[in-house]
This record gives structure tokens, sequence and C-alpha cells, in this order.
């Protein structure tokens, strides 16, 4: 595949000051993470509160420095410190943020506030007005109707448009959509969901598209990151994740996807008790204190990212999948020349 | 049909709802302040007052300024003298007047100065944050640990009198607490979901500033400063009240409440006069900011 | 009465009968309707989901029935809980019936847990003003509590400050809070919203479980249909502060009859398959203070009949189901 966008074995940590007398601790928000984005597809990006997936998306935008690892694009390594680097990476990376009203100026309207970006980047005044208005019309708000109306004059489904058109009027190639629908009820999000699928197909566009929302992933992505705590658990296409997923916490989380079918309805919880604390997190497999399979090789290692035998675009990091770690599901290597 | 016809359609059939330009935030607190009676009335007297300062040559008679000892200390509603004269005879009315011109200047320019500033200094230190911020508030705050009237006296007797010190003074003693409004408003500002999302376009700080920034924060900049000028005219008097502002035969109202001092058990009316019309003018500079603050918090 | 005496009274068949219950806001420009003419009974042990989306008025309808309104709200109606009308009652009274009768979780626990007291003394705090028993006795039983929500440690959780736990376990102990005196209703405004799904499905299912146990009826206010089909026996679909379409959830799923509940399944990202557009339901939610005139939902409908702009239907009553449309009306009549 072609590849746009990849990140290497990224990580980002936050202080944790715990007061004069608490104690301090370290959140890795996202560690050894490596996935890449093909041209013209939509990656998806799951996990649950604490997984780094907004972190990430933050990353990706060169909002906040990684502390290791790398971000590939078009097949150039970004330096974060630089500002031309910065600037490369806008002009082709765009994020569409999860809070429509937040995200906009209360003060601006909606043609202002899409030609700010423009204007910032030197189009003159006039030009990036028009593109403004033009950006506005392609996500389906009539300029004539909406290019003078601020946010409060709009409802949650324009708003988003808006965030949409923002970052689609400066060109970028991939988008980044973080909880881009996840606010919106349940109607207006069918509508935006459509808006996406046409400007993508338009716009020869690529998405990350981040969410919580296994059925809405589902339905929009090609492939699928499993994230949880930080690390990534599991990459896949879509279908084959969904059907057949390898990793336990992936089986636990579409499990959890609630029954469309009230006469049957889910009798267990897949997985019980909360994720643990996210600072100073213990050795071994982050999931470990929840796995229904975990062993103490699990507590013991941390399993790296490697593909399936049977499969190799479809990668977990879990000991029970990989070939002689020690766990007692895991296959052991057939031994040579066995009489 | 094509998918983004199919789009336009499928929006909330939008009724054009009052197609007016500009019909945003400013035009609402625009309409507020002028629903607000309180305020208005008070803006008309300040008109009335600043207007009369600045036309004074053109609205009082040279005659009424020259000095006449025969007519000194006359009551108000004197003949030809609606509020009487000064201890030197002249005019009171005439007097205050001109005293306008320097009391108000006293007033509105520091602040002004301030608000530049003070709005700079606080507006980069919030945006900026951390270490830089600090650095800056720190300043600040030493300035601000000083009370007004004192640091005001301090700075203008070490610079000596004369209005051009008076105004530095004034400025010194204004601007930190311009900042920190500033900062802090700017601190809230930085926080909100559309800035990160500025930053995400790939302005640089400058423009997110000018752009995002300056809008959001310009309200409470200028009502807290607007609620300074009053305090700057009384600094200003008080300045001059004890010597240290202009000198006579300039008019100004601490001046010439300084200079009316002693005819004080002699003829009262007169030498309150100028305290009044201090009062008056910040009173009405108070009134008014409020009613700019309540105007600005319309959720529009 | 008598222990005997009372014996003899049987148990009401219906818990709670709302009649044309309204919530009216009167502001400057005019007054909105947030909530008008909602009825429906509830049995105890049964559990209600009122299903709409943002601005339809279910959560509005939800605190009517506790009382729990703004100061500017007008009720209107009746919310006949035991015999007695909750819209009418002296304020003694009715505190009397919060907590020990009806209680509420949110969904955000922070409005429920006070963040300067422990969950411990915030439960005791509750069973003591309710049935004035020791602290002693209050804090063993606080602890049951908390066993019984599933929070692990329960001991040592009873010295925890809210802000301690994590977001599923402080939406446990705020169900543990809501639960201290064995209410016979239990109001939940939309409690899983916010969760992740693993924990999601926890607690519902601890809902479901806890209903189950203490005989609890349940009314939940949610967006979300799955939730729906998770923990309910009847479903009441909101729209523009009306009850739209009233049934049980398996004969809402199998076949919705009101456009707009039909609009809402076809929507889903269910009902499509990757690559094929949704099919959205076009326009969106009404403006309640510029409702038209007829049924709310009609310029959005695609089934609409001339009746539909003039009119506001009335509901139909059609075996256990209650659609308020003018098309299943006509249907039905025929």
């Amino acid at each position: 595949m072609t590849q746009v966008l990849a990140v290497e074995r990224l990580g980002k940590d936050f202080k944790v000051s715990g007061g004069l007398l608490g104690p301090k601790g370290l959140v890795q928000a996202v560690d050894d993470c490596s996935f890449a984005v093909a041209k013209n597809e939509v990656l998806g990006l799951v996990g649950e509160s604490g997984s780094g997936k907004s972190t990430l998306a933050r990353l990706l935008m060169c909002l906040i420095r990684p502390d290791r690892g790398r971000i590939v694009l078009e097949n150039a390594a970004v330096d974060a410190r630089s500002a031309d680097e910065r600037r490369r990476v806008l002009s082709r990376v765009q994020m569409v943020f999860q809070d429509s009203y937040a995200s906009l100026n209360p003060r601006h309207t909606a043609a202002a506030e899409v030609a700010f970006g423009l204007a910032a980047r030197g189009e003159p005044r006039r030009a990036a007005e028009r593109q403004a208005c033009e950006a506005l019309a392609l996500v389906g708000l009539t300029p004539n109707l909406f290019a003078e109306r601020y946010p409060h004059e709009l409802s949650g489904g324009q708003r988003q448009r808006v965030n949409i058109a923002r970052a689609i009027a400066l060109s970028p190639k991939i988008l980044i959509l973080d909880e881009a629908v996840s606010a919106l009820d349940k109607s207006v999000q069918a509508q935006v969901l459509n808006l996406l699928g046409d400007l993508k197909r338009t716009l020869g566009l690529t998405y990350l598209f981040i969410s919580h929302d296994l059925e809405v992933v589902r339905y929009v992505s090609d492939r699928i990151v499993v994230m949880y705590l930080g690390k990534v658990m599991e990459i896949g296409s879509v279908d084959v994740v969904y059907d057949a997923p390898a990793h336990p916490y992936t089986k636990a989380l579409i499990s959890s996807r609630l029954t469309t079918d009230p006469k049957r309805r889910t009798s267990a919880a897949p997985v019980t008790g909360d994720p643990p604390s996210p600072i100073n997190p213990p050795p071994g497999c982050r999931f470990s204190s929840r796995c229904p399979i975990a062993e103490p090789i699990c507590r013991a290692r941390e399993p790296k990212l490697s593909s399936l035998r049977r499969d190799p675009h479809h990668l977990t990091a879990c000991h029970a999948h990989i070939t002689d770690s020690g766990h007692s599901l895991a296959s052991a290597r057939k031994s040579e020349g066995n009489p | 049909m094509t998918g983004i016809e199919a789009h336009v359609l499928s929006i909330e059939t939008a009724e054009p709802v009052r197609i007016r330009k500009r019909r945003g935030y400013w035009w609402a607190v625009w309409r507020r302040l002028l629903q607000d009676r309180v305020a208005m009335s008070c803006a008309c007297v300040l008109v009335i007052i600043i207007a009369a300062a600045a036309l004074a040559p053109l609205i009082v008679p040279a005659q009424a300024m020259k000095n006449s000892i025969a007519h000194r200390l006359l009551p108000i509603l004197s003949d030809g003298h609606i509020l009487g004269t000064d201890e030197l005879g002249r005019d009171m009315l005439g007097r205050l007047v001109y005293g306008g011109r320097v009391s108000l200047l006293m007033g509105i320019l520091p602040v002004l100065v301030a608000m530049l500033v003070g709005g700079t200094l606080g507006i980069f230190a919030g945006f900026t944050g951390r270490f830089i911020n600090m650095l800056i508030m720190r300043l600040v705050d030493v300035f601000f640990a000083f009370p007004s009237v004192l640091l005001a006296v301090g700075l203008a007797g070490a610079l000596g009198s004369g209005a051009v010190n008076c105004l530095i003074a004034l400025s010194v003693v204004l601007t930190p607490a311009i900042a920190r409004v500033a900062e802090a408003a700017t601190t809230q500002i930085r926080s909100q979901g559309f800035i990160e999302a500025a930053v995400a376009t790939g302005a640089s700080r400058f423009q997110i500033i000018t752009g995002h920034v300056l809008s959001n924060v310009i309200g409470p900049i200028v009502t807290y400063s607007s609620s300074q000028v009053s305090l700057a005219i009384v600094l200003a008097s008080g300045l001059s009240f004890l010597g240290l502002g202009v000198s006579p035969p300039t008019a100004d109202w601490g001046l010439m409440l300084n200079t009316l001092r002693q005819s004080l058990y002699v003829a009262p009316m007169n030498a309150v006069l100028p305290g009044l019309i201090i009062l008056i003018t910040s009173v009405c500079f108070n009134l008014f900011s409020d009613g700019l603050r309540s105007a600005l918090d319309v959720k529009p | 009465m008598s222990a005997m005496a009372s014996a003899l009274v049987p148990e009401p068949r219906t818990l709670l009968d709302v009649r044309r219950l309204a919530v009216r806001f009167r502001s400057r420009d005019g007054v909105v309707a947030a909530v008008q003419e909602v009825s429906f009974t509830l049995s105890p042990g049964a559990t209600l989901s009122i299903l709409g989306e943002s601005g339809s008025g279910k959560t509005m309808t939800l605190r009517a029935l506790m009382r729990l309104l703004p100061p500017n709200a007008e009720l209107s109606g009746q919310v006949i809980f035991e015999n007695s009308d909750i819209a009418t009652l002296d304020e003694a009274t009715l505190r009397a019936i919060r907590g020990p009768k009806i209680a509420m979780i949110f969904q955000d626990p922070m409005a429920a847990l006070d963040p300067v007291y422990t969950i411990g003394s915030q439960i005791s705090e509750v069973i003591i003003a309710h049935e004035g028993v020791s602290r002693a006795a209050a804090r063993v039983r606080a602890k049951e509590l908390l066993d019984i929500v599933q929070i692990p440690s329960a001991q040592r959780r009873l010295d925890a400050y809210p802000h301690e736990l994590s977001g599923g376990l402080r939406q446990r102990a705020m169900i543990a809070l809501a639960l201290s005196c064995r209410p016979k209703l239990l109001l939940a405004d939309e409690p899983t919203t916010a969760l992740d799904a693993t924990v999601q499905i926890q607690v519902l299912l601890l809902i479901r479980e806890l209903q189950r146990a203490l005989g609890m009826a349940v009314i939940l206010v949610t967006h979300d249909m799955g939730v729906a089909c998770e923990i309910a026996d009847d479903v009441a679909v909101m729209y523009a502060g009306r009850f739209v379409e009233m049934a049980s959830i398996a004969d809402m799923v199998a076949s919705p009859q009101h456009p707009y509940t039909q609009g809402l399944r076809a929507s889903t990202v269910q009902a499509a398959s990757r690559g094929t557009p949704l099919r959205p339901i076009l326009g969106a939610p009404p403006d309640l203070s510029q409702l038209p005139s007829g049924c709310a939902f009609a310029p959005r409908c695609d089934q609409r009949l001339e009746i539909c702009d003039a009119i506001v239907p009335t509901v139909t009553e059609a075996g256990a189901r209650r659609v308020r449309c003018h098309l299943f009306a006509a249907q039905t009549r025929s």
C-alpha cells in the first residue's frame, strides 16, 4: 500500500505532580505506538478513555511533541522541533475536533472562522473569504444563508460542518476526525457521516477516524487500530477484526456493544472492573489485570505487536498469539527435521 | 443529483432568518447598551463635560478668566457668574470648564496608555504561559503591591511636578491592574477549543492573538479600564492638590480644590464645586463602565 | 393501620400514573412548552425507557416526575404516585418521597456526589435522615450497598472521596446513594452516556440486576436505542416535547409505526453496509419556541398527509401500542 502517514514507536509522557506530599508520577499517554495509514483509506482508531487516542491525534498534528519515536509523513520523517516541518505537516494534515461549539470562536461568523486559516497562510483577504464560502458550499452550508451566521445561530450538525469546512479549506490530504460525530444526535450523525463519505470521494482524502463508538467505526473504516492505555493492541482490516478479534481486549470491546435485539440481551459483562490508573503502569501487558486469559508471562513481559501466522496484515500484541512466548495458548514452533 | 447537492437539501430548511449583516455579538452589545438608561444618561453627561472641556476656548469668554479682586468669592447664582467666582475673582464655571481639559486629559490619557502597555503585556503573558508568563506577571505584581496613591505620589515626587510627569506616574500606577485583567482573560481564552483549532491551521502566535484572542479579551479589558478612569481623575486631582501635578495659574480641578481650601469656611459652596465635578465625572465613568460590563455579558 | 389491616390492602397494580403532564417555561420572548400532553402508566418492577434526541424534552419529563424543575418552570397535569399527586404535594411530603420512594441518578455522578465528603458518609447521611438509625448501623448498610453495586474493596472505599474513584466506580457509588433507602422507583437520566463501552455494559447489567433483586421500577432516559434494548420492557419515543410512540421494546424494534421512529431505525449505521450512504432523516429537530402548527415532525416526514400540517395528532391506541400519528390513525381505522 502507498503509505501517506506512519508512526514508528511513538511515545509521549505527561508528568503528574502529586503536590508537596503526594507521589509524583508519569503517565505514558502513548507508548511504542506503530502503525501506517494508506492513501485514500479510512483508518479507524478505537479506544476507551485513557487509551491515548486523543494524544495521538495531537501528536500527529504537531500540537504536542513526542518524547520517543517519530512520525513519517509522505516518506519523510517529521522533525517536530522545526517550525517549517510543522508547517509542512499542517499543510497536509488537518483535524476536526469533537466539541463543535468549543471549536468555534463565538465572535466569528462561519465564513470568518473558515477564512482565518487561509489568511494565516498568506491568502489575501478577499481570496480567503471566497475560498471560505466555497468550502462552506462543499459541506452543504449555502453561503448565502450560513456564511454570516455566528456559532450560537447554528445547530450542532451545522457547527460540525463549519469545522469540517475549516479543515478542508486548507486543502489537506489527510483528515483526522477526533470523535467528530460523537457529540451529535444520531439522526444528524447520519447526515454528517454521509457528508464525510462524499468529501473523501470528491477530494481524494485519507481519513484517520478516531472514535469510541464501535458501530460507527465499523461502518466507516477500512482498517482499524485498537488502543488500550497508550498501547496498540490490535491492527487489522475491519471485517477480520470485528468477526474474529485476536486480542482479548478487542474481543471484550466488541462484545460490549449494546444489543439491537431485545430478545437477545447481553447476559454477562465481557470484562469486569475499570481500566487501572495510567500513572506508573505496571510491567508486562497493560491489559493483564483484567484479561480473562492472563498468565504470569503476561504480567512479566510486554508482548510485542506482531502479525498473526495466518494473516500477515492482522497484528496483535498478545502473548497468546506470539509463537514460543511461554503462554499456554501460544503455538510452539514446529521443530525442524522431525523424524 | 450529486452527493453535495443532496447535502444541501438534507440540512434543515434554513429560513433566511433576518439576513442582517453584522448581526452578532458587538451589535447585541451596542443594542443592550443603548437600552441601559443609567449608562446612557451617564454617557450623555460625560459627553457634555468632555465636549465643554474640548471647546473651552470657544464657549468661555476671555473676560471671565481675568482676575478681579473686587469680585472675589461671589456666591453661586450671582449676576453674570452662574457658579460664582473663585478666590481670585475668576468665573467658576469658566475655570471648571478649562480645568476639565487638564483633569480629563490626566484621567483618560494614562488609562489609554495603561490599556496599551498593560493590555499588551497581559495578553502576551497569558498567551505564552509558563516561564515568560511568570516573569512578566511577577514583575507586574511588584508594582501592584504598592497602594495606588502612594505609588502615584512617590513616582510623581521622584519625577518632579508637571503635567507630563504626572501622566507618566499615573500610567505606571494603572498598568499593573490592567495587565492582570488582560492576562486572566487571555489565559481563560487560551484553553478554549477554538484556540487549539486555530493553532492547528498553522497560524502564527501573532495571527492567533490578533485574529482570535483580541476580539474576546478586549471586552473585559475595556470594561475594567473605563472603571479606572475615575480613579485616574481622582489621583490626578490628588497629585495636583499636593502640588505634584500642574501648577497655577493652569486650571485643574484638583488644583482648584487646593487653592479654594483656604476659602472653605468663607465660601463653602464655592470651595466644594471642583470636588463636586470630580465626583460627578467619576461616578458617571463608573456607572457607564458598569453598564458596559452588563452589556458585554449579553448572551448573544 | 394495623399490620393485619394493611396486609388486606392489595398492592397497587399501577405504581405511577402520569396524566397530561406538561412543563412550560415562561420567558421574555414568550412561552416555550418543553413537555406537552405526556401520559403513561408504570407498573411496579417494570422498566420504561424514554428515548429521544437532544431537545426532545425527555430530561424535563423525568425531572417533572420528582418536581426537580428550574424555578421558572410551570408544571401542569397529574403525577399520581401511590395515590398521591406529586404535582400538587407540599414541600415536606415531597421531601419524604424523594429518596425513600423515588430516587434519581444522573449522567454526571458529580451532580449527586458532594466532592468534600466521603461516599460512605454521604450514603450514611441519607440513611440516617430517612430512617433514623444509628451512625454505626448506617455505615454497615452503606457497606452492604457498595457490595450490592459491585464496588470492589467496599470497606476501604467507604472512606474514599468521589475524586479518588474512577468514572465507573463513581457511577456505581451514585447508584448506591440512590438505592440507600430502597426506593420503589428509580429515575435514571442518561446514566451511562458518558461511560466507556466496557463500563457501560457493566452498569446497565447492574441496573437490570438490582431492579430484579429489589423489585424496583425504573424509568430510564436515553438517546441510544441499544440501551433501551438491553434493559427496557417498554419504550416511549419523544419528539419536540410529546410522546410520539409507545410500545413494548420488542414491538418497537420489530416494527416501529411512527415515521420518526422508522426514520431513526433506518438511519443507524447498523442498518447500512460500508460504502453505501446512510439514510438520514432530512432536516433537524424544531426550535421549541417556534413549533409548527400541526404535527411537529411533519416538516421532516416523508409520509406526511395534508392533515399533518394543520392538526396535532392525538394518540391512537392499537393493542399495547400507542402512536401519535395521523397516518397510523388512518391505517388503524381502515
